[in-house]
């Protein structure tokens, strides 16, 4: 009955490992789901209001549960009141909250290099550049979602299947 | 925010210790250009300046600072907070707004639409930074003969450009606004289409105009007039720069709602009234003749760099005493 119960517990384990592997898989959509609706909210506030992208940061971080928003209230705050550039103030602040996600260095990209899209001086000009910013992060989320998809079940049965042996070799 | 640090707000951190100086005297600054592979002009109290790399004032331009196109582009991105975008419009008539009501002017490669109207500017080449500077009291000189009992009289202030029209036209406002000695304060309504008065930046006037006044930023004279007369029901309507019958038939309009009329124009004359301001309809009936509604003319010119009022006029051509003057004869 012992070795039973040990068995189980070793499986459920190995399995626990899996679906920790997995989360990380749906986080990063979650993430780069967030930064793709930051582009279109973005692409919004641009065309139909004319905000500036400052004031643009300080409305989205009025939004309820927004990611970043802490991060664009103090990056709104530094510009506003010209206690620094709108470049590096984004790289400092949207780096550090980047580094708590799970996204990897080419995904990070995708937000960290937001600044580099602005300067157009048509309304057109600088969604149609955000639109492309938007679409590579598109891109990623069907990667993402493909890899996610096929990788899921072989971590998952790699998981269980490990836990098993792990069970076989110990009895 | 002082106006030193108000114009500082305008360059890139890096640049901001070589203005610190030169804008210790912000008071007596007029303007500031800027021009690629062109050296750093200050003008003050009519005279020319040029700032240097280390951020040293002079008269000559040996150590000058000249302006490269990085250094002018990473101007523009700050003043636009990188969104050149939401400036499109300014941008397209040559002008932008700061906090603080100072205007940069921009100029470069202009390109147009297919009717021939501007679309943008493509490459910003020169900035003409015009430092703003409200001079309360201005009409206090005028304000008694503005009134006739209480009611503000249609005004016009006359005079070639450069005199203190705008300036003049914005203290007058002000005292309507918020009353003063002669009467109580009134709702006014001015039509700011070159953002000149109010000096609004982001719809917020940057300059005193007073608690009553309603400022519609960046409209065509025409529409704006008619525009409040509909929505904002004001007692005076302030518009500067008429000029051609459109604006006068728009006038006409205002004045036949009961509103008073405080406007400014390009002139030096009863003659250059005549002239500008008188409209008619296609058949030859005279629509507005200005001595029928203008109650009063003001009148101002430039001396040895000083702007000043030259006389008042009432309807009649009758001159006018200023405050504090002896009028020694009336024509």
């Amino acid at each position: 009955m012992l070795q039973l119960t040990g068995c189980v517990l070793i499986i459920a384990g190995c399995a626990g490992i899996a679906a920790v592997i997995c989360r990380d898989y749906n986080s990063r959509l979650d993430t780069l789901m967030v930064i793709r609706d930051i582009y279109e909210e973005f692409k919004y506030y641009i065309s139909y209001q004319k905000l500036t992208v400052p004031e643009t940061l300080l409305r989205l971080s009025e939004k309820e549960r927004m990611l970043f928003s802490g991060e664009f209230y103090e990056i709104y705050e530094t510009v506003h009141n010209g206690a620094g550039n709108f470049p590096e103030t984004w790289e400092s602040q949207i780096g550090k909250a980047l580094a708590h996600t799970t996204l990897n260095e080419k995904e990070k990209k995708l937000l960290l290099n937001f600044p580099s899209c602005l300067g157009y001086m048509e309304g057109g000009a600088q969604t149609g550049a955000l639109e492309e910013l938007q679409r590579q992060t598109v891109n990623c989320i069907e990667e993402l979602s493909m890899e996610q998809k096929n990788k899921n079940k072989m971590v998952m049965s790699l998981g269980i299947a490990g836990g098993v042996l792990v069970s076989i070799l110990l009895l | 925010m002082a106006k030193q640090d108000e114009i500082l707000r305008i360059f890139p951190d890096y640049m901001k210790e070589r203005w610190e100086k030169p804008l210790l005297r912000a008071e007596k600054l007029e303007e500031i250009r800027l021009g690629i592979g062109r050296p750093v002009r200050l003008l003050a109290a009519g005279e020319e300046f040029f700032l240097s790399c280390r951020g040293c004032i002079s008269k000559g331009m040996q150590d000058a600072w000249h302006v490269t196109e990085r250094e002018l582009d990473e101007i523009m991105r700050n003043v636009c907070h990188y969104s050149m975008y939401a400036f499109e419009n300014e941008i397209r008539q040559g002008f932008l707004t700061i906090p603080g009501g100072h205007r940069i002017g921009v100029a470069g490669q202009v390109v147009l639409n297919g009717n021939g109207t501007v679309r943008n500017i493509s490459h910003i080449r020169f900035l003409n930074i015009r430092v703003s500077h409200q001079v309360i009291g201005a009409a206090d000189e005028v304000m008694e003969q503005l009134y006739d009992n209480g009611r503000f009289l249609n005004t016009l202030l006359v005079s070639p450009p450069g005199c203190g029209k705008t300036t003049l036209l914005r203290d007058i406002v002000r005292q309507v606004s918020s009353g003063n000695l002669y009467g109580a304060g009134r709702q006014v309504g001015v039509v700011d289409e070159r953002s000149e008065i109010a000096g609004c930046f982001m719809g917020i006037p940057q300059n005193d105009v007073g608690i009553r006044t309603d400022v519609l930023d960046g409209c065509p004279k025409v529409q704006g007039m008619m525009l409040l007369m509909r929505s904002m029901a004001p007692s005076v309507v302030a518009v500067d720069e008429i000029g051609g019958q459109e604006d006068m038939k728009a006038v006409y309009q205002v004045l036949q709602c009961g509103s008073s009329v405080l406007a400014t124009m390009h002139g030096n004359s009863m003659e250059d009234v005549r002239r500008h301001l008188s409209a008619g309809t296609a058949d030859g009936h005279v629509l507005f003749q200005p001595e029928d509604h203008f109650e009063r003319y003001v009148f101002l010119e430039k001396k040895r760099g000083n702007c000043r009022i030259r006389e008042m006029l009432d309807q009649r051509g009758n001159r006018l005493r200023k405050k504090g003057e002896e009028l020694l004869c009336c024509s």
